[in-house]
């Protein structure tokens, strides 16, 4: 099964796609109407779209399956390794600290620690360059923060700490 | 005439000169720089514009959409990668001349013609859409419910490589924009109780992630290529071209100015696919097609006159319908709702003054992109070499500056992510991006229309067959899915025989 879905990544695709569309769907019964109304209301367009969304999801699959029995050789795949898997992985979480520490730490100081671990993440020959990093990573985060305050006004999240 | 001089009038004054300077500079930067985009662009500045006036930010921004999209023949031709999708078939006949030693012969004329593509292309806007917002003026709801659906189907069967692929992010995008209150009686939909999205995902929150947050999680994909960015050597002495072929260009330049206003007109299509359609219609018409790819001039001004072209096109559904042509017209359409400016016949109306402000203001950033990226040519060169790892973790911080800044709270900072995982997603599935901008901006339009006309008719559906113009738009939705449907399968019985 494993291999069957590497040699053809529309089966994910349209198996993912149909189970949206039944989650719209489903979750259209449990939008609040009025009892007494008309045949469209609130619950009409996820409904429609839930529909639509399943049926394309089915042309994908049946695209897909009779492509597997059309193509007996193996469907060019792009090999992903494990360490891109992990870099992407890395920003995934980091990305998700920086916006929860926002209010915590505050813009200037969650805003330099991702910059800097960011850097980290994305350059394989990070640990040459630490000084330049923590320098553009302080710099750039004090900059906007001070630019956005003066001139646009806008008021972003100091935090608790400072 | 005299509503063209109002227009004009109204952005003569330093503050407006001064940002459309700004906007086209920094749209090459985005444009020239492969990887960022005109529409990435836009969506980092539209939070600065908040505290401007309307005309104010609505010109930073048509100068960001002008720089950007033209920026993207530098890289093309100097790197031989495209500084955005609207530059792809600049590289054809770009790089070769540059080969050859021509590299300033070839920015030249890439520079000269992207400036007379943008210029066309706004006269043709400053005719045409007037006189379609005076037609527009009688729609009622169903002509906009058929508008705005056969706008979804079309972008579903242009963009990418299958139709059902299409389609299905057009629906994905529309069922982002049912959560939130219903439209008419404001029934809460898939808001899970929260209340920050009772209002439903704001546009500027989705454009950034699917478009900006979204490329963070491809450049980390790309930890261990090696990619060496070295820009070629090139000398500029004037534009590179005599008069006598500048004149011999007319025709193609013409031709393909007019194909990108038009695929521009069309929603969802852009600048990518009137780029390559100019080449290619160039190459055919052309005596000496096997000329082409070997670094002639004709094979880089009809891509780059085209893609240019497409600016003034596609601000022609915008400002008339209100229905944006292509992801970057998507967020000019947000910066004008964030003003209290609703796009539509009314606006030109209304707001006539700003209406041919933004066509003054179309000129004056087309000019100032000939004259930036000529002269500043070193600087944008010198710019590609700036390392990615370093650059976009820095516009990452800028978006999160842009979405909080959108309603000072950290709900819309937190749902850039999730639009930038749904972005990396869609991609890694091979779904489209850009029918899902156009589905959330249009599933609402198509809704409450069609809600609309339905009470008009007190529940009757004939209506939207019945009437001329919404009948014929109906029609042409059906046939943008059954044209392309048909061609698939005699292609496959085509593909069966073969075997």
């Amino acid at each position: 099964m494993h291999k069957l879905f590497k040699k053809n990544m529309d089966l994910i695709t349209g198996a993912l796609l149909f189970l949206i569309a039944i989650l719209l769907f489903v979750g259209s019964f449990f939008i609040q109407e009025r009892v007494n109304t008309s045949a469209i209301g609130p619950r009409t367009m996820p409904q429609i779209v839930g529909i639509l969304l399943s049926m394309t999801a089915i042309i994908i699959v049946v695209d897909a399956i009779r492509k597997l029995q059309m193509t007996s050789q193996e469907v060019h795949t792009t090999q992903t390794d494990w360490r891109t898997f992990a870099t992407v992985a890395e920003t995934i979480v980091l990305l998700i600290a920086y916006v929860l520490s926002l209010n915590l730490l505050g813009f200037p100081t969650s805003s330099s620690l991702y910059l800097f671990i960011q850097f980290v993440i994305l350059d394989p020959e990070w640990k040459k360059k630490i000084p330049l990093y923590i320098l553009i990573a302080i710099g750039v985060a004090i900059i906007i923060f001070v630019i956005f305050r003066q001139f646009f006004s806008l008021s972003l999240p100091t935090g608790l700490i400072f | 005439m005299e509503l063209i001089l109002v227009g004009f009038a109204s952005i003569l004054n330093l503050s407006s000169f001064l940002l459309i300077f700004a906007g086209v500079a920094i749209g090459i930067v985005f444009g020239a720089i492969p990887g960022l985009t005109a529409t990435m662009a836009l969506a980092l500045f539209l939070p600065i514009t908040y505290n401007m006036s309307a005309l104010n930010g609505i010109v930073l921004l048509l100068g960001l959409y002008i720089g950007g999209i033209s920026g993207g023949l530098i890289s093309a031709i100097l790197l031989k990668i495209p500084g955005t999708p609207s530059s792809v078939a600049t590289t054809f006949d770009g790089h070769p001349m540059a080969m050859q030693g021509k590299a300033g012969r070839a920015l030249g004329i890439g520079i000269v013609y992207s400036f007379i593509g943008g210029v066309i292309s706004l006269l043709l806007l400053t005719f045409i859409a007037p006189a379609i917002a005076k037609v527009a003026i009688k729609f009622s709801a169903y002509e906009y419910f058929a508008i705005a659906l056969f706008a979804i189907t079309l972008i579903g069967s242009v963009s990418g490589d299958n139709l059902a692929k299409g389609l299905a992010s057009g629906m994905l995008g529309i069922a982002f924009s049912l959560v939130g209150m219903a439209p008419i009686d404001g029934y809460p939909r898939f808001t899970f109780g929260r209340y920050e999205l009772y209002a439903g995902f704001d546009i500027l929150p989705v454009l950034i992630g699917l478009f900006a947050v979204s490329e963070i999680f491809l450049l980390a994909e790309d930890k261990f290529k090696k990619l060496d960015v070295k820009p070629m050597e090139y000398q500029m002495r004037g534009f590179g071209f005599s008069m006598k072929e500048f004149f011999g260009q007319s025709w193609n330049a013409i031709r393909s100015s007019i194909i990108g206003t038009g695929i521009g007109i069309l929603p969802g299509i852009g600048g990518s696919i009137a780029n390559m359609l100019a080449y290619m219609v160039a190459k055919k018409q052309s005596r000496n097609p096997e000329a082409f790819g070997t670094g002639i001039m004709d094979g880089i001004v009809a891509p780059e006159s085209a893609n240019n072209a497409v600016t003034g096109g596609a601000l022609i559904p915008l400002l008339t319908l209100g229905i944006p042509g292509d992801a970057t017209t998507a967020m000019l359409l947000g910066a004008l709702m964030l003003h209290g400016l609703t796009p539509g016949p009314l606006l030109f109306r209304n707001n006539a003054d700003l209406v041919y402000g933004i066509f003054a203001a179309l000129l004056v950033a087309n000019i100032f992109m000939l004259i930036i990226e000529y002269f500043g040519l070193r600087v944008f060169v010198k710019l590609l070499k700036i390392p990615k790892h370093i650059l976009m973790p820095i516009i990452i911080v800028l978006c999160v500056v842009g979405a909080f800044g959108l309603n000072n709270r950290l709900f819309d900072t937190a749902a850039i992510i999730f639009f930038g995982l749904i972005g990396y997603g869609v991609q890694k599935i091979k779904l489209p991006q850009a029918p899902i901008v156009l589905g959330f901006i249009l599933g609402p339009i198509i809704e409450v229309n069609f809600r609309r006309a339905v009470m008009f008719s007190e529940g009757k559906l004939l209506p939207f067959f019945t009437k001329p113009i919404s009948g014929f738009f109906l029609l042409l939705a059906a046939l943008s899915i059954i044209v392309p449907l048909i061609k698939s399968i005699t292609q496959n019985k085509k593909h069966v025989l073969k075997k």
